[in-house]
């Protein structure tokens, strides 16, 4: 983000008490991230599995496992 | 463990198809990481010619081998940033029980550092991640 450049008013930066931070101003999604912390490491497992055979899928490819 | 996986393990919401380790070169380990290459039907990606196998000699080396197998894209790494070696990220790694498997990965910290050294594009774009993950973790 540029200098001077007015700030998200849900940025990390601008947040006030009260309300929950969604986003930093460098673009990261923190809710993404604590969705990913909510979960057990077998969970998040899971998760890259079933996004890597999606992706797959819609590229008309075979899941290797 | 390093590299991807190790992220979203750590909690980092990306999506990643290669599994990246750092091998122990001793002569036991060489044996046993032959055995599975071999299990696995390893070779190395990107030759459209040839299917070259990896050799002993070739996973000795500090240099990346990037290979792909019947259960995906398998990256060994000889060193990984400036240098490091099985031995000296061992004591930076955690123990994990996760899909039925015993894991052993970089922590957190760890992984930072590396990526840090490591500036590519890619470790860019996940550099902000892992930090915004550390913070959130130590808020907990």
């Amino acid at each position: 983000m540029k200098q001077n450049e007015p700030k998200h008013p849900l940025s990390e930066e601008t947040f006030s008490p009260g309300i929950t931070r969604t986003y930093t101003n460098d673009g990261i999604d923190l809710s993404l991230i604590r969705w990913m912390l909510s979960m057990t490491p077998t969970q998040r497992l899971q998760t890259l599995q079933n996004n890597i055979r999606s992706v797959m899928r819609l590229r008309g490819e075979k899941p290797t496992t | 463990m390093v590299g991807g996986v190790c992220a979203v393990l750590h909690g980092a919401p990306v999506t990643t198809f290669d599994l990246d380790l750092v091998h122990s070169r001793s002569s036991q380990n060489l044996s046993s990481l032959m055995s599975a290459l071999n299990e696995l039907d390893a070779f190395y990606r990107g030759r459209v010619d040839q299917q070259l196998k990896p050799k002993r000699s070739h996973l000795l080396s500090s240099g990346h081998q990037l290979l792909m197998t019947n259960a995906g894209p398998l990256d060994l790494l000889g060193t990984i940033g400036a240098g490091h070696t099985y031995k000296d990220l061992l004591k930076h790694t955690v123990e994990l029980e996760a899909g039925g498997l015993h894991l052993r990965m970089l922590n957190l910290e760890k992984l930072i550092e590396i990526k840090k050294e490591t500036i590519t594009d890619k470790d860019k774009a996940m550099l902000p991640i892992l930090q915004h993950i550390l913070k959130e973790k130590q808020k907990q």
